[in-house]
């Protein structure tokens, strides 16, 4: 015969089973004498652990009016209901100061401008004719943010340009345009030598009719003995006709030369050579200064071409510490690479 | 709902403070901690009252011995003395105005384990075998094992202290 478990006497006594498991307790209870004491024992056992519990109470406690809950709940409410003012007035604040930061940013965007936004151009591999030393130069005119390299015999010991420099180099009129494609790369010769690398930027899609001023002081030469300086000092695009020569004078070294060029279309480019450093400086307050004329009218005057909006493509070349910067329309920039001569670079 | 709220908080206030009392052992705080059990039910109209009502005084006593052994702790730091280990025992001091007998439960009461010692005083407190399950966590089928220790682990304890106690008067 099976005897009830301790555990469900405590169960059936506390009223936790069921009627029909009360039922068969209770029958087997009434034939089962040793279950029936275990039955009497755990009844004991229950009214004594109650009795010793109520020895530990407070002392008789009535509840108070059930007004004083309600009060209490009131003033908790309204603790909650001012928190949640404040957390909305702090979080209004803050979507107001987005908002009107974003709306300030919207309503005077910066101007940003990808490869992507470039014209299309062929690919494949060009060979620009820059004379250093008989090696040439190979760009491959990937992604905007892939450099151009030399070639792959080369061993490359700078891949990126620090920051700074990226700064130094950028010709938009905000710090914000040194993000737009201006990752070079420097390489070494195998004999040790440096050799000149390629730069391609995209600045800005808009067309470069005029030519914007160069910053600084500048003396422009007569035509015929800038032609022959051109020829023989700077860097120029060949086949292209010169229109202005201009030195700024220095040092022998520190001297900056910029010859302008224009093309059959009327739109011009102008390559600038000299020291490294200078020449991105340049650039930079280049960059700054343009456009030249009465900004209040910016829109009425490029769209009549009269304004002389920054130059949406630069092409860089490096060798040493000289570099030669070529800037213009991008379309026609790309399609002249292959064309730019380094006359005095050796 | 608020006049049933009110209706439970008249038939079940004084049981809720003797089970909060069980375990803050301050009469003051049990009864201010009942009070926020039904403050609280006021706001989230529970549906089953009376069961969310012991949950949430049990969750409230646990946090309160928890801040009281901080305090403790930090008390004991500052005086720099070692710390002791915490206990929901009454003190010292406590115990000696406390009739005898009561001070004895107590102390058989702090030799349960913490589950066994929950599942002894939701069961004095009126709870069902369901609600004691959905609160301790224990399966419904083991709350009757749970209670038979507790109970017989209670009696014990006391009875041990009552043969201690008539030992050292004869």
């Amino acid at each position: 015969m099976r005897h009830i478990p301790e555990e469900e006497l405590h169960a059936y006594l506390d009223q936790a089973l069921s009627r029909t498991q009360c039922v068969e307790i209770e029958s087997h209870l009434a034939g089962c004498a040793r279950c029936h004491d275990l039955r009497n024992a755990i009844a004991a056992l229950r009214d004594r652990t109650t009795a010793l519990l109520a020895r530990i109470g407070p002392p008789t406690t009535f509840p108070p009016p059930f007004e004083i809950i309600r009060r209490r709940h009131a003033v908790a409410l309204d603790r909650r209901r001012r928190v949640l003012v404040r957390g909305a007035w702090a979080a209004s604040l803050l979507i107001g100061a987005f908002m009107g930061w974003e709306g300030n940013r919207l309503a005077h965007p910066a101007p940003q401008a990808t490869m992507a936004a470039l014209p299309s151009r062929p690919t494949g591999q060009i060979t620009p004719a820059v004379e250093t030393s008989g090696i040439p130069l190979t760009a491959a005119p990937a992604a905007p943010s892939a450099p151009t390299q030399l070639a792959s015999s080369h061993t490359p010991y700078r891949t990126r340009r620090s920051t700074r420099e990226r700064s130094a180099l950028a010709t938009g009129p905000t710090d914000r345009d040194t993000s737009v494609g201006l990752t070079t790369s420097y390489v070494r010769a195998g004999d040790g030598r440096e050799q000149a690398s390629l730069d391609v930027s995209a600045l800005n899609p808009a067309g470069w009719q005029t030519k914007p001023e160069l910053d600084g002081l500048w003396r422009t030469l007569p035509l015929d003995e800038g032609n022959e300086t051109a020829k023989t000092r700077v860097p120029l695009v060949s086949g292209v006709p010169v229109v202005q020569v201009q030195v700024q004078r220095g040092n022998a070294e520190d001297e900056v030369t910029a010859v302008d060029q224009q093309l059959a279309s009327g739109e011009y480019i102008r390559t600038i050579e000299g020291p490294a450093l200078q020449v991105s400086d340049l650039m930079t307050r280049m960059g700054r200064s343009t456009p030249t004329t009465d900004t209040s009218n910016n829109d009425d005057a490029l769209a009549s071409g009269s304004i002389a909006p920054r130059p949406d493509a630069t092409l860089t070349l490096r060798q040493g510490n000289r570099m030669v910067v070529v800037t213009g329309p991008s379309n026609v920039l790309h399609s002249l690479m292959s064309r730019v001569q380094v006359r005095g670079w050796h | 709902m608020g006049d049933e709220l009110e209706e439970l908080y008249r038939t079940t206030y004084a049981t809720v403070v003797r089970f909060l009392y069980r375990k803050v052992w301050d009469a003051d705080r049990a009864q201010d901690l009942a009070q926020e059990v039904f403050v609280r039910a006021m706001a989230h109209r529970p549906e089953k009252p009376r069961a969310w009502v012991f949950a949430v005084a049990a969750n409230l006593a646990r946090d309160e011995a928890r801040a009281a052994v901080r305090r403790k702790r930090h008390l004991t730091l500052l005086k720099d003395d070692p710390v002791s280990l915490p206990t929901a025992e009454p003190s010292a001091e406590d115990t000696v105005e406390r009739d005898e007998r009561m001070v004895k439960v107590e102390q058989a009461l702090a030799t349960l384990t913490q589950r066994d010692r929950e599942v002894l005083l939701l069961w004095d407190a009126g709870m069902s075998y369901p609600e004691i399950a959905h609160q301790s966590g224990l399966a419904v089928g083991a709350v009757g094992t749970t209670l038979a220790r507790a109970r017989r682990r209670l009696v014990d304890a006391y009875d041990r202290q009552e043969k201690q106690s008539h030992a050292a008067h004869s």
